[in-house]
């Protein structure tokens, strides 16, 4: 039997798209599995692309970016979201830096929405945020490419954590 | 407070680190917040996330390379995040300068102690720094805080291996206020500077 998909991948392209019109200055990434093509297609643009060991260091190396003038972005897959919530919690609530973050939801099965996924790390990465007091947009295809570039932008606007979701790999 | 022949007190430490600051934009943590006193526009008290203060001060150094950064971080603290060395290795700042106060213990917390590492210097080079020295004197970190090789570069103080006494009130630090005067200095800072230099 035929299975449909809830999500499907979106365009590496749109994904550039939107963090150029939220004028990102850089990246600073742990790789994330769901945005192989993003991360491609970072290396080919002008955009300095910055390598940590964490994504705790991820948001910290954000954070010290912005203090000093820029507009950077985390790329991370979910999982970082769970291993750096202590750093989430600080930045967003403590010391009020503005973080956008691209997230994929590793080991998503497409075929369901997150909340009816078996694994935990998809199924509980929403309820986690929320927990947090940290907004998110899912990206569950094409046509929710137009939830990116404002789900970025919150984050420098009203100086909050603001996540958008890939609930599929990138093409 | 002075130290033994092998070792600074902390509160000297910090002292010194103030004396020969050399227009550095200083990211500290720790006991540090604790004996640095007011701090000034462009320096930054992390209070409430340990680990990070390394993470930070590689965002400041990649943002601000025409300005000397500096991070001052405890062992205990680093120890949470010492991959970051590696971080700071593969973007290689050369304006950056990171300071570990070694005393070998979790001085906030009660002074229990750490589980190591034996040899920073040797943790600084391994991670890929151009440049690391151990202080076991006032005198050597004036040098090493003096000294122009480009970086990143690794100081390791070694601390006396006792607990502080903290005065009242030592982290008692807003620290939303922190990055916001950060923040604005900086970019104060960098804004001037783009004016100048498009005269």
């Amino acid at each position: 039997m035929a299975v449909t998909p809830v999500a499907t991948g979106i365009d590496a392209s749109a994904v550039l798209a939107a963090v150029k019109l939220v004028e990102i200055t850089h990246v600073v990434t742990v790789p994330d599995t769901h945005q192989r093509t993003v991360m491609t297609a970072l290396g080919d643009s002008s955009l300095p692309t910055i390598r940590a060991a964490t994504e705790e260091q991820v948001m910290g190396i954000c954070a010290g970016l912005w203090m000093s003038g820029h507009r950077p972005l985390a790329l991370v897959q979910q999982l970082g979201l769970f291993a750096s919530v202590n750093a989430l919690r600080a930045f967003t609530h403590d010391q009020h830096v503005p973080l956008p973050i691209l997230a994929g939801l590793f080991g998503r099965d497409v075929s369901r929405p997150p909340d009816e996924n078996i694994g935990s790390a998809v199924r509980l990465c929403v309820p986690l945020l929320d927990s947090l007091g940290i907004r998110c947009a899912l990206v569950e295809g094409p046509q929710d490419a137009r939830k990116i570039q404002p789900g970025l932008a919150a984050a420098f606007e009203e100086m909050i954590t603001s996540v958008v979701l890939l609930g599929a790999p990138t093409t | 407070m002075s130290g033994h022949s092998d070792s600074i007190g902390i509160a000297e430490a910090c002292a010194v680190l103030r004396e020969e600051r050399h227009g550095a934009v200083t990211i500290l943590t720790m006991s540090a917040v604790a004996y640095w006193g007011q701090p000034r526009e462009d320096e930054y008290r992390l209070v409430g996330l340990m680990g990070a203060a390394g993470a930070i001060g590689l965002g400041v150094a990649i943002g601000l390379p025409q300005r000397p950064v500096r991070i001052i971080d405890g062992d205990g603290s680093l120890l949470m995040q010492l991959g970051v060395l590696s971080a700071i290795s593969d973007a290689a700042p050369p304006n950056l300068t990171y300071v570990v106060l070694e005393n070998g213990m979790y001085s906030v917390s009660g002074g229990q102690p750490t589980p190591g590492p034996v040899d920073w210097v040797g943790l600084f080079h391994a991670a890929g720094f151009p440049d690391a020295v151990r202080c076991q004197s006032v005198e050597q970190l004036r040098s090493a805080l003096r000294g122009d090789r480009p970086g990143p570069r690794g100081i390791a103080v070694r601390c006396e291996r006792r607990r502080p006494e903290y005065p009242p009130g030592a982290f008692a630090v807003n620290p939303a206020e922190e990055a916001a005067r950060l923040r604005s200095t900086l970019t104060h800072n960098l804004s001037s500077a783009t004016a100048i230099g498009s005269v």
